[in-house]
């Protein structure tokens, strides 16, 4: 029993540690961001990186899920004869709620994944030590592009996979199942209004800071645990990092759009 | 102030370090003189890589104290922390080069960040520390297209962006063979008699020790079993000492059967 009791403590002591430490590590990377050296071209790598990279799997997920909701909206909505609200379904679907999770579900598993790994290589080969050592903040100098690449990036690749996605429902509601063209397009007019754009924007920033302060501190950290050292470490950084920002991400879906509603 | 404190650079008083419950060095006094090679020499585990990172300030002592031309590491903040860092340059084991950038622009990291060159100026500050190391012609290589011994020049060369006033080595010349080792022996030695640098070694390798050292310090078990120069140290009476200069193995069986014993059980 009292086993029981100490493991249940250990527990606890260690996830209130992780806790604080992430909190410790978000102040960090918040401050490295307003301190030298200069940022505007590491930036702009991290935006080409976590977006330009990201444009072709975010469309390719977009353009199938839109296609996807053009069917499914279509056999739900014919069922009570109103196969003409299949824009204002499709539209709001990708805009509140699909085109923000997915995106970043995506971004995490695409960049969110890579990033991690690079900064828990640089932690076990001692790049970060050394940076120390030359009297450069790794907050500022590797962290601090990144978070802002992050930010840049998933809002417009989440504009991005909404408009392909409502491509991809318009070509299967109006292509395939012979929905009227401008029912398709007045409805998407008429349904969505500022909140729900802005609702969607919100989502995207709040999933960006998620995803890239997760992933960086997972990875800023790999393989200094204990019990979990060197490559070991890295792989291990790197698989809780995609768990726990996809994770995050759902329950802070859920959380941002209670809030919002 | 005593006469210890205006000549040696370094200074390191009673220091004790833990891991948790784990004791990891003990008691810890050394000087470190300048313009002159201390080596930290002892075997793997004995605590010298963890003193290394107390020396840099990446660690925190438990107790004790390391001064830094009188001014104590312990206490000092961020900013003091920084300036003093800006005076030292450190070669980590693997060189510890950042694998996204060419071995130029790896050197021009620190210039970049703590100098306000121009780019002209940088790239000729950068071909001349790589010819100082010797890789002249290599600044447009990545850091894998290296061998392991040019990967630690290509590191040593950035540790000398700065110009440096104190080297920190860590095991310059594991992982090399003999030709390469030597060479950065060498290139060690160049260093302190051309420059008139400060340089602390850890290692394990007692040829290269012997080689460059001024001053040895030898650690067992997180603990000084012996420190002077290198004569003074082979004279040791310490046992530790005596099995560690000859490469004697730990006598733990004294026969085969014992051995097997461990293996499988009473025979």
């Amino acid at each position: 029993m009292i086993n029981v009791i100490s493991a249940l403590g250990k527990y606890g002591i260690d996830w209130v540690r992780e806790l604080g430490s992430m909190g410790l590590f978000f102040y960090n990377a918040f401050l490295g961001i307003f301190k030298p050296p200069r940022k505007f071209y590491s930036t702009i790598k991290q935006v080409h990186f976590i977006g330009n990279k990201s444009l072709a799997v975010v469309s390719f997920t977009a353009a199938f899920s839109g296609m996807v909701l053009g069917l499914q909206g279509y056999y739900t909505l014919s069922k009570f004869g109103s196969e003409g609200l299949l824009g204002s379904a499709v539209a709001l679907s990708l805009i509140r709620e699909l085109g923000p999770v997915l995106t970043a579900l995506m971004v995490t598993g695409r960049a969110g994944s890579a990033i991690c790994a690079e900064i828990g290589i640089m932690r076990i080969e001692e790049q970060i030590e050394a940076l120390e050592c030359m009297a450069i903040d790794p907050y500022s100098y590797i962290i601090a592009p990144k978070v802002l690449g992050c930010i840049i990036a998933v809002p417009l690749l989440t504009a991005i996979f909404d408009i392909v996605g409502m491509i991809g429902g318009y070509a299967i509601g109006v292509g395939l199942m012979g929905v009227n063209p401008g029912a398709f397009i007045w409805g998407m007019k008429n349904s969505v209004l500022n909140q729900d754009v802005w609702m969607g924007v919100v989502k995207s920033f709040f999933f960006a800071i998620l995803i890239i302060w997760i992933c960086c501190y997972k990875g800023f950290w790999a393989g200094t645990r204990r019990g979990s050292f060197g490559a070991e470490g890295v792989s291990k950084a790197t698989t809780e990092a995609v768990v726990l920002s996809s994770v995050m991400v759902l329950v802070g879906d859920y959380i941002v759009t209670s809030l919002m509603l | 102030m005593s006469n210890a404190e205006v000549t040696s650079l370094i200074r390191v008083e009673n220091v004790d370090t833990h891991y948790d419950s784990l004791k990891v060095l003990h008691n810890i006094s050394f000087e470190v003189q300048p313009r002159a090679i201390t080596v930290i020499m002892g075997v793997s585990g004995c605590g010298k890589s963890t003193l290394l990172k107390l020396l840099i300030g990446l660690k925190k002592p438990t107790a004790g104290n390391i001064f830094i031309d009188g001014k104590n590491l312990v206490n000092m903040n961020r900013r003091e922390l920084d300036a003093f860092r800006k005076r030292i340059g450190v070669l980590f084991q693997g060189g510890a080069l950042f694998n996204s950038m060419t071995v130029g622009e790896n050197i021009a990291v620190p210039l970049r960040v703590h100098t306000k060159l121009s780019e002209e100026t940088i790239r000729i500050m950068t071909q001349l520390k790589l010819e100082m190391v010797g890789l002249a012609g290599f600044e447009d290589f990545m850091p894998s297209q290296l061998s392991g011994g040019m990967k630690k020049r290509a590191g040593l060369a950035r540790a000398l962006a700065m110009d440096p006033e104190i080297l920190f080595f860590d095991e310059p010349s594991s992982g090399l063979d003999p030709i390469t080792s030597a060479g950065l022996d060498n290139l060690i030695l160049k260093l302190k008699s051309a420059f008139g640098m400060t340089i602390v070694v850890v290692t394990h390798e007692l040829e290269s020790a012997f080689a460059i050292a001024d001053q040895m310090i030898v650690m067992d078990k997180g603990e000084i079993l012996a420190q002077g120069t290198p004569e003074e140290v082979k004279k040791s009476t310490n046992e530790r000492v005596i099995q560690f200069l000859n490469r004697e193995p730990e006598e733990k069986y004294s026969k085969d059967s014992q051995f097997l014993e461990t293996l499988i059980g009473k025979i």
